[in-house]
């Protein structure tokens, strides 16, 4: 069952640049949905479209199954969400900007301690938001996303600006609210690594058009195999290779070659290093997401 | 139901800002001021006290004078203005419309909020210009204490039409509020607005100026021969296009955060 639905969504900017071009996105229940592309591709449009934030001009949402045309309200009560920065009010403690979307929410005021607890805030529920750092804003804007036990979570680059180890605990929470509350995710992102570890389907998006869509597993096997050589004379080494039938091709600073046995990479080395090619590096192309990610963009 | 409970956030978020702080220092302003003159001055206050005209009238006329020409139009277009700030300076717009929240909900209960602070501001005006005349009292033997009976309901019948001759203003000012990002935009097209009704208060049509009509109000209350117009038909006009206009262009934003 798919848990976000988007057909021939399209969004046009008032300059005529086209934001999203005819997206059709499907995020499973359950999954943990990695929503990647480079600045400017069309994410945070996208988000924007799917809570209603930007007016719609073409194409059709749905969460659930139940089309958003009309059932804004209903919709959005079950959707938490945090659109790039957090929406903190700063001259207010964490537990009263939280008081006020328990009443946006008309959820339980019992909620706020819960929530508070769950982002690790306990401590600091009194202080005022504007002394908070990045950091405790974005988590109590997550506690803001969660206060009425939403099915989806949507959250624009949540970890952005944050320390490694402020990463490293937005993931942890993100994977545990997944787990433990069932919480169907889509998490926005341009930072690769920090997607690798956390998302179980991946949708990738440049210039508004969605490029790959499904489980992360699926995209990796999309990455194209090979050995990469790295070689003190690359123009020389392609030359060489060819002359022995092995098609060489340059890919950045390096030489990308077919997959080849064991005894067959020792020749190659020897080889060259015969013909007074230096080798400095000889390995298997590993399944990486930034070269599969750079490949896509390209 | 909902719409108290969404008015209940909105007044939550005024807590502590400067919003709130601005309602109490426009209500206190001119009654401090009053306040230190007879401190200083107490003979003007003991005129008050010798004049034959019931003496809280005469206060009430007094303060309002001052009130109703500048300091009230200035904190409407402040204070409102700065509400309405609260949501862009924290980002918040976006929050506020991804809520399972209708958008008329919204900004009637956001309207509301401005509208009690409003009353809020005159009530506590009243209080202080108690207080502006009592206070002296204690630090000069010469003055009286004020003992005389307050006309209560009439001081709330007057404070009312001043509320109602405010609500264009206020509108206006929330409208704009609303619509730009850029605190500055509608502060200043507000006080533009303010500075012109000052100078047009001579013009044989100054009530097309709504900022004007508190201070209209002030003159046709103690000059009534002096009212050529129907001040509060100008203001239900003014009211209901302000209204509509501040609505539709929130409502049809196609940009909500």
């Amino acid at each position: 069952m798919l848990c976000i639905e988007t057909s021939g969504l399209h969004h046009r900017f008032s300059n005529g640049q086209v934001a999203v071009d005819q997206l059709s996105m499907q995020v499973p229940v359950g999954s943990i949905y990695g929503f990647l592309g480079p600045n400017g591709a069309g994410k945070t449009t996208t988000l924007r479209l799917l809570l209603g934030l930007l007016k719609r001009q073409e194409g059709e949402v749905r969460f659930f199954g139940q089309s958003m045309s009309g059932n804004r309200v209903r919709t959005l009560a079950g959707i938490g969400s945090m659109i790039e920065t957090p929406s903190v009010y700063g001259h207010l403690s964490a537990r009263d900007n939280l008081r006020i979307w328990t009443d946006y929410f008309n959820c339980s005021k019992n909620r706020i301690d819960e929530v508070l607890e769950i982002v690790g805030l306990t401590d600091t529920a009194k202080k005022k938001a504007y002394a908070f750092s990045l950091g405790m804003k974005q988590r109590l804007g997550i506690a803001i996303a969660l206060l009425h036990k939403p099915g989806v979570l949507i959250l624009d680059e949540p970890t952005n600006g944050l320390d490694p180890t402020g990463i490293i605990e937005i993931r942890d929470l993100l994977k545990r609210l997944n787990k433990e509350e069932q919480i169907t995710i889509l998490v926005s992102s341009h930072i690769l690594a920090e997607v690798e570890k956390l998302v179980s389907h991946v949708g990738i998006i440049n210039h508004g058009k969605l490029l790959f869509q499904g489980t992360f597993s699926d995209l990796l096997s999309k990455e194209k195999q090979g050995i990469l050589l790295e070689t003190g004379n690359n123009i020389l080494a392609i030359q060489l290779l060819r002359e022995k039938n092995i098609l060489a091709e340059l890919s950045g600073d390096e030489l990308l070659l077919p997959v080849l046995d064991p005894r067959s990479r020792a020749e190659i080395i020897d080889f060259l290093v015969a013909a007074k090619v230096p080798v400095y590096r000889l390995e298997q192309r590993g399944k990486n997401l930034e070269t599969i990610f750079m490949d896509m963009i390209k | 139901m909902g719409f108290f409970r969404i008015f209940r956030a909105e007044w939550l978020k005024k807590k502590g800002s400067i919003a709130y702080w601005m309602v109490l220092a426009g209500a206190f302003f001119v009654p401090l001021v009053q306040m230190l003159t007879y401190l200083v001055y107490p003979e003007r206050l003991l005129i008050l006290h010798q004049d034959t005209g019931p003496f809280w009238e005469l206060v009430f006329q007094r303060s309002w004078n001052m009130m109703s020409t500048v300091f009230l139009p200035m904190g409407i277009v402040i204070a409102t203005s700065m509400l309405c700030q609260l949501e862009f300076k924290n980002n918040a717009w976006k929050q506020v419309h991804a809520a399972p929240v209708h958008f008329s909900t919204l900004y009637f209960a956001k309207l509301a909020v401005v509208l009690v602070m409003l009353v809020q501001l005159i009530l506590l005006f009243n209080v202080g210009m108690y207080l502006a005349v009592s206070i002296p009292s204690l630090f000069h033997s010469q003055l009286p204490y004020p003992a005389y009976s307050i006309p209560y309901l009439h001081f709330l019948y007057e404070d009312l039409i001043y509320f109602y001759m405010c609500i264009p203003l206020v509108l206006l000012q929330f409208a704009l509020g609303l619509l730009f990002r850029n605190f500055v935009v509608p502060v200043g097209i507000g006080l533009a607005l303010v500075v012109a009704g000052m100078a047009a208060i001579s013009w044989k049509y100054n009530y097309l100026i709504p900022s004007v009509y508190p201070f209209l109000h002030f003159i046709s209350s103690i000059r009534p021969e002096a009212k050529t117009f129907n001040l509060m038909n100008w203001t239900s006009i003014y009211t209901a296009g302000f209204l509509l206009a501040g609505y539709l262009g929130y409502v049809l934003n196609p940009r909500k955060g």
